[in-house]
């Protein structure tokens, strides 16, 4: 080779005959790869243009909605009518699900709710007081206010607390299974749940291995409780976005609404639970 | 360029908005332009394929970025032959583009051993693809990827130059070397 460069023809005779040559050339991809590509970039743009629409959508909406404050303030009463079904939600029922000696230790020891550790020291609300401990049953049960007031309190702390709807909502359902442990006897043993009240707790705890041993067993996977909730139900309440999957798969009634017509994606949307609401879009919840 | 001839450009653009049958136009465009390009450098049709396809995806996923300040072809063949190097390197780390002179030179020692397919055979079959096969794989790695990208992406000088990160000059120099030899050894193998 020398050390100066050839001249520089790029449209000379070499070019030519590589095209030439290079268009005898039989070699092509597979059509294995033709398909695959083509398949990639359709599902692509099927999400693409599914983002476009939703895109479009919007867009054409908040130009109706411009200028129209008064369905803006519809909407606003609507969201806020929302963030008030949660309290309405959390009424005690009957029977507990632990004996409550047992429950006594573990509670002493365990972390304070979300909801509770983000507010500031004060005076225990309402709502706290139910969470005394069931050694201190008595005190408590005296000084526990009567199932009407306590949903009184959680509004007031949740108009307090706007932010808190999601926690508001899991720590309610704990607190109510609290309250209904108080009154009971520390000797008398609790009796033992079964069927639809043992897939209740199970749902509500968010265990899977009881939830799934009592599915197995043909717990009435929707049956009510004296509120109405059902197994979905309470599971979104606590937030146990397991728990919520595991009853979807097994066929539970995803839009079933509670004894006061609200049903779990409305629960979880006011407590922003975007897992659980996704999980319940899927499967055709309203 | 009228409607029923889009450009590259405009076939992108309306991919990215979610028209699918606008990528299959713009596959169908660059499909052999694009495959002639990998093959011919790392001369192995399976790796070939697997970079094919990681190319395309890349178009595919990228689509919603890419922005029309440079000619599409330019953005394309920038992605394969990153691509390829890629691949290349995940094989065989601290490799340059030098591996594909030794893959290419496995191919000329593989074509010229078999009777059937080897120079002589090519000449006499006046075989110009093979001919043509076996001229490229002669040809120094860095001159052979600066021919193949302009000839098939159909880039200036200066894209070229852009896309391997090389000068001008340098570019210029290594088409002219390739240009030449590749005019002698299809003289050879013809």
């Amino acid at each position: 080779m020398s050390a100066l460069p050839p001249p520089f023809d790029p449209s000379g005779d070499g070019d030519e005959r590589y095209r030439r040559a290079s268009e005898l050339d039989p070699s092509r991809p597979s059509e294995a790869t033709r398909r695959t590509v083509l398949a990639h970039a359709a599902r692509l743009a099927a999400a693409r243009g599914r983002r476009e629409a939703l895109r479009r959508r919007l867009s054409a909406m908040s130009v109706r909605l411009r200028g129209r404050p008064a369905i803006m303030g519809t909407i606003a009463a609507a969201v806020l009518a929302g963030v008030v079904i949660a309290p309405q939600l959390l009424t005690p029922t009957t029977k507990p699900p632990e004996p409550t000696a047992q429950r006594a230790p573990e509670e002493r020891a365990a972390p304070r709710a979300p909801l509770e550790s983000a507010r500031p020291a004060g005076p225990p609300t309402t709502f706290q007081r139910a969470r005394v401990p069931s050694s201190a049953a008595p005190a408590a049960a005296a000084s526990a206010p009567a199932p009407n007031e306590r949903v009184t309190a959680l509004q007031l702390e949740q108009r307090a607390d706007a932010d808190s709807a999601r926690a508001l909502a899991r720590a309610s359902i704990a607190a109510a299974s609290r309250a209904r442990e108080a009154p009971a006897p520390v000797s008398a043993p609790p009796p033992a749940l079964a069927g639809p009240e043992a897939l209740r707790a199970a749902a509500a705890a968010g265990d899977l291995a009881a939830l799934a041993a009592q599915l197995a067993g043909g717990s009435d996977i929707d049956a009510r409780d004296a509120q109405g909730r059902s197994a979905l139900m309470l599971a979104t309440l606590n937030g146990q976005t397991d728990a919520v999957a595991m009853l979807l798969a097994h066929g539970a009634d995803a839009s079933g609404p509670d004894a006061r017509g609200t049903t779990p994606l409305q629960v979880a949307v006011a407590a922003d639970e975007r897992e659980i609401i996704a999980m319940l879009r899927r499967y055709g919840a309203r | 360029m009228n409607d029923a001839d889009p450009s590259d450009e405009t076939l992108m653009a309306r991919y990215a908005r979610g028209d699918a049958a606008a990528f299959a136009a713009l596959y169908q465009r660059h499909e052999l332009r694009v495959w002639r390009y990998l093959e011919r450098n790392v001369e192995s049709r399976a790796t070939a394929e697997e970079l094919m396809q990681e190319v395309w995806f890349a178009v595919a996923r990228d689509a919603e970025r890419y922005r029309p300040s440079a000619r599409f072809t330019t953005w394309l063949f920038t992605i394969a032959r990153n691509r390829m190097l890629d691949a290349l390197r995940a094989r065989r780390p601290h490799l340059s583009l030098d591996v594909l002179g030794h893959e290419a030179e496995s191919l000329v020692e593989r074509l010229t051993a078999d009777p059937g397919t080897g120079p002589a055979a090519a000449a006499e079959a006046r075989d110009q693809a093979t001919a043509l096969r076996l001229a490229l794989a002669r040809l120094p790695p860095e001159q052979r990827d600066a021919l193949l990208l302009q000839l098939e992406g159909d880039l200036s000088v200066e894209d070229v130059a852009a896309i391997t990160r090389a000068s001008f000059e340098t570019v210029k120099s290594r088409l002219r070397y390739a240009r030449t030899k590749l005019r002698e050894l299809l003289t050879e193998y013809a």
